[in-house]
């Protein structure tokens, strides 16, 4: 029962990482119908930003001092990540706009390839240790380890969650976007900016993978260039999971990816890496809406 | 340094490799290089060409730096003259990248018609070049490269490092003489041949010696979270935790581990030689155990030479790969001198290879060298312990 407790919080922790990548993914897909492969190497190159800005801070500070940073940084993090987001979008999406899917889709890897290289050039190829700006706290509940830094993550994506929704669901852009995904010519007669609509929601994608990569950072303390890969693929598969294109559905995937890996290692590790490309093929071949993206006219 | 490659990559490119070899054979109406013939057999003196190939850029280039400087100083040291000839070096860059390193050694071999490569640092790349080599009648004797499988059946090849099942029993051994440990538990990268050889061979010396493997769990490159696979092993208690993979995923797996609680001493292999480990793996790392090739604090009269030789020159420690390297080439030499003093032609890379093959009791710095039948050096491991001031050395673990 204690290990059954344990691996579950396990479970939550790889799985609040994955909904936090996953929520970006899903708002721009469910936009443009379009999978931005790239998006989880603008988490990656949220990490460095922040990392830049927390080395530059971050030396033997107190704990508030360490939050402070952590705030800033995240800001900054996020300013430079929509930046990224509308440069990627200007100059590799919106002139294939129009294209077939399959156009977009050999872009969006070919910037994924990018920007791994880049920063390889820029920051090198070795791992570097993210300076530990919250402190390492374990709370012990009943017989359970819980780390208060996977909380946070679970927190922050919850928030993530809900600001989005409320975004899309009751603001003005938030309508556009429906617009948008809906019938972009339409919207387009309709007096939308459909350019800037989408320039809008890849900003707004790529600060929420720049969120879900200093929070990543912070919490193993290791990033590299190609940090972005693996994890990026899984929250893939968590939209996919969840229903793409659906916001609560890519938090409700991201956990449950979590979930079905954390519990598959720990009946035989050596098939974790399998869990969620299984999920994946069974998710297209059953029920390609996913769990929750049935409601066509919600897909945003 | 382990092995990273797709077999099925390593069968192609041989396959390759063997057309390539037997187009040139055709083409070039020989095919075996020979030296530069223009010194010829006898006292009378003449080059000896020798190949270098490196990582000199790419991912690991301060590995392929370190052992490039290491070899470079042997044969300084002699002012790159053996006997009456004069030795050449070649060096080139395989930038870590198969393809390329397969290219390199080609050039070296029909174009500067070198007697002996010495190379590559990861066993990913030196494999191919070892196939190459071994078609064309040339010998290599790579300085660091551990993969089990890289010498044996093979005539031309050699290496001046242990290899990876060896490391397995020292710290099995180690783990149950040393640490008095009842029961261990293993966490590999299942993706990555390095950490599977360390951990098949870690667990067959530790259960033959009586000890108790608990838990085998794994995980795959790029991985980063692993508490699921740890909170298991918690559960376990092991006394000890074996961690064959490099110092970049055992940082991050030490921290984990200390978080769920696992309590284990915490061993690895020589992957974890990085100051890097350090900064990775924080707090958690510190006290625990790994088995290397070498340490500067060895205490005998070839290394203190050594030591001391290398930090004038280079201004830094030498790592273990530089004295790897520095065995390497010495390796060679005495190989050549050999030759000469039994009155054979050391431009003739056949000779060397028998000269090489008998070495006997061979006075390295990283340990007296007689190569086994698979031309593997049996020689002693050292253990370090990761201390707050660095690698810290424990004790010297002899083959048995």
């Amino acid at each position: 029962m204690d290990i059954f407790l344990q691996q579950l919080v396990n479970g939550l922790q790889v799985g609040a990482v994955y909904a936090l990548i996953a929520l970006g993914y899903t708002m721009v897909y469910g936009v443009i119908k379009m999978i931005n492969f790239a998006h989880g190497d603008v988490y990656m190159v949220g990490a460095y930003v922040a990392f830049a800005v927390a080395t530059l801070l971050a030396s033997g500070q107190t704990t508030a001092a360490g939050l402070a940073i952590f705030a800033l940084a995240m800001v900054v993090a996020m300013v430079g990540c929509a930046l990224l987001g509308a440069l990627i979008e200007r100059t590799a999406y919106r002139p294939l706009r129009g294209q077939s899917r399959m156009v977009a889709l050999t872009t969006a890897i070919g910037v994924s390839l990018l920007l791994e290289n880049l920063m390889q050039i820029i920051a090198g190829p070795n791992p570097r240790p993210f300076p530990e700006l919250i402190p390492e706290q374990t709370w012990n509940v009943g017989v359970v380890h819980v780390n208060a830094k996977f909380m946070i993550v679970l927190a922050v994506s919850l928030v993530m969650m809900v600001g989005l929704q409320y975004l899309v669901m009751h603001t003005r852009l938030g309508k556009a976007m429906r617009a948008v995904a809906y019938d972009i010519d339409a919207a387009r007669l309709m007096g939308v900016d459909v350019n800037r609509v989408i320039a809008y929601t890849f900003m707004i994608g790529s600060a929420l993978a720049a969120v879900a990569g200093i929070l990543v950072g912070t919490v193993y303390q290791r990033i590299d260039p190609f940090m972005g890969i693996l994890p990026g693929l899984k929250a893939f598969v968590a939209a996919v999971l969840g229903g793409i294109g659906n916001i609560p559905g890519a938090m409700l995937g991201g956990l449950l990816m979590g979930l079905a890996e954390v519990a598959v290692s720990s009946v035989r590790s050596q098939l974790t890496g399998a869990v969620a490309f299984v999920i994946l093929i069974a998710v297209l071949l059953f029920k390609p809406t996913g769990l929750l993206g049935e409601r066509v006219y919600d897909k945003v | 340094m382990g092995i990273r490659l797709a077999r099925l990559r390593a069968g192609a490119v041989t396959a390759a490799l063997a057309a390539v070899a037997l187009l040139l054979a055709a083409c070039g109406g020989g095919g075996t290089p020979a030296g530069s013939g223009d010194g010829g057999a006898g006292g009378g003196g003449g080059t000896i060409k020798v190949g270098l190939l490196m990582p000199l850029t790419g991912q690991i280039s301060q590995f392929g730096k370190q052992t490039s400087n290491g070899a470079k100083l042997a044969f300084e040291q002699k002012g790159n003259q053996v006997g009456n000839y004069k030795i050449e070096l070649v060096e080139e860059d395989d930038k870590n990248d198969e393809t390329e390193a397969v290219q390199r050694v080609q050039k070296l071999i029909t174009q500067d018609q070198v007697v002996a490569v010495i190379g590559s640092v990861s066993s990913r790349i030196s494999i191919p070049i070892s196939e190459v080599l071994e078609q064309s009648g040339v010998v290599h004797l790579t300085p660091t490269s551990t993969a089990d499988d890289l010498t044996p059946g093979k005539k031309w090849v050699f290496r001046a490092c242990f290899y990876d099942s060896f490391q397995g029993r020292v710290m099995a051994k180690f783990a149950r003489e040393h640490l008095n440990a009842q029961t261990a538990a293993i966490l590999y990268d299942m993706t990555n041949p390095y950490s599977e050889g360390l951990y098949k061979s870690f667990e067959a010396a530790f259960k033959e010696l009586g000890g108790q493997v608990v838990r085998v769990e794994s995980y795959q490159k790029g991985d980063q979270d692993f508490h699921a696979q740890l909170t298991k092993i918690a559960q376990a208690k092991p006394d000890v935790l074996f961690l064959p993979d490099y110092y970049n995923p055992v940082g991050l797996i030490a921290q984990q581990a200390r978080q769920v609680g696992v309590q284990a001493k915490l061993l690895g292999a020589d992957g974890w030689d990085d100051s890097q480990l350090y900064e990775l793996g924080g707090e958690a790392i510190i006290g625990n155990y790994f088995s290397n090739h070498y340490s500067i604090e060895q205490d005998n009269p070839e290394s203190k030479a050594f030591v001391e030789a290398y930090r004038q020159k280079y201004g830094e420690d030498p790592s273990a790969l530089a004295a790897l390297g520095y065995d390497a080439a010495n390796l060679l030499m005495d190989a050549i001198q050999r030759v000469i003093d039994s009155g054979g032609d050391p431009t003739d890379p056949e000779q060397i290879r028998d000269a090489l093959e008998r070495t006997e009791g061979f006075k390295g710095v990283t340990g007296t060298i007689t190569f086994d039948e698979n031309h593997n050096p049996v020689k002693s491991a050292v253990v370090l312990e990761t201390t707050k001031d660095g690698h810290k050395y424990v004790t010297t673990v002899e083959p048995e």
